[in-house]
């Protein structure tokens, strides 16, 4: 019996080796985990040096589209607006398209600033509404970076 | 020991994550202009190729200065076009204070401070502007959108319509 006990003492690890093996093993799978997760999560977009998710509730502006077929923006908040994004619905269902690149060419290359205005003539179409949602200019972790606010900012204009 | 340093060295990487990560999403006040912000105008006319009008400040704060844009066709109900060359404000110099009023555009000695160059006018819109301070202490243009005002006129370069 005292033989055995002897051998079994010689047998296990020193409390410190374990320690530091378990300690290493949850680092190890931690760091595998949280890289996995990474790709789930969206980049941090700060403008004003907060969440640019806070700055889109700070927007403020008025569109109209007349009956001449002329699209009229007026920036009446603090916040730039880089671009604009148009969501189209018909009866088909609705699309989403950049304003600057498929319906303006006017639209100012560094946004609409507060206090600033914009009109053009554009066409939508047989579309019966039109949703404009405003894209934001942050600075992401690689730099700057457009962010598109949520629809819920966006003005809906009937057609 | 060696397990005890590990473990608060890793909560320590953490937390200094995680607070980085939710200092953005603390809420941090804009500029933001005061409700109390109100401007009036009138005597709005069509001189030659300058646009003249008066602004009372009617509101309770100092207006440090305005945006004007106007609606160049009959159709046009949002004004859009900049009455400024290069877009932007034009400030009083010295605030206008409440109750206070001001003849536009200024001239002084031979040289037209306020420098208009309309093509053709429908109605001109106005909208205050503020100098306030942010939670940094630092100056920021607030525009006072909620206290625009909009004035109906017509004219053509050169000539007076209404």
């Amino acid at each position: 019996m005292k033989k055995l006990n002897n051998k079994m003492e010689r047998r296990g690890v020193s409390p410190v080796i374990a320690t530091v093996f378990l300690v290493g093993l949850v680092l190890v799978i931690a760091s595998i985990v949280s890289l996995w997760m990474w790709n789930f999560t969206e980049e941090r977009v700060t403008k004003f040096d907060k969440n640019v998710q806070l700055v889109c509730d700070d927007i403020k502006f008025s569109a109209i589209y007349s009956s001449g077929g002329e699209l009229q923006i007026s920036n009446d908040g603090n916040v730039p607006i880089y671009k604009m994004k148009i969501e189209i619905f018909d009866e088909a269902g609705h699309n989403t398209e950049d304003l600057d690149n498929e319906y303006s060419s006017d639209w100012p290359e560094n946004g609409l600033n507060p206090g600033a205005g914009f009109s053009e003539l554009m066409e939508f179409g047989n579309a019966n509404k039109i949703i404009l949602i405003p894209v934001l200019y942050g600075i992401g972790e690689a730099g700057k970076k457009e962010y598109t606010c949520n629809e819920v900012y966006g003005v809906e204009i009937s057609l | 020991m060696v397990g005890y340093v590990l473990l608060i060295g890793m909560v320590i990487v953490m937390g200094g994550i995680v607070y980085a990560w939710l200092k953005t999403y603390v809420p941090k006040d804009i500029a933001q202009c005061p409700n109390e912000i109100s401007i009036s105008i009138s005597n709005v006319q069509c001189i030659s190729n300058q646009i003249k009008f008066t602004l009372k400040n009617t509101g309770l704060f100092n207006i440090d200065g305005y945006y004007i844009k106007a609606t160049t066709s009959e159709e046009q109900e949002l004004a859009t076009e900049e009455l400024k060359d290069g877009g932007g404000y034009f400030g009083f110099g010295r605030a206008l204070k409440p109750n206070e009023e001001i003849s536009l555009p200024r001239i002084i000695g031979d040289q037209i401070i306020d420098n208009y160059m309309p093509t053709y006018v429908y109605s001109i819109e106005i909208t205050p502007m503020k100098f306030q301070e942010n939670d940094k202490g630092i100056l920021e243009v607030a525009v006072c959108g909620n206290s625009k005002v909009k004035e109906s006129i017509e004219c053509d370069i050169g000539q007076t319509l209404a």
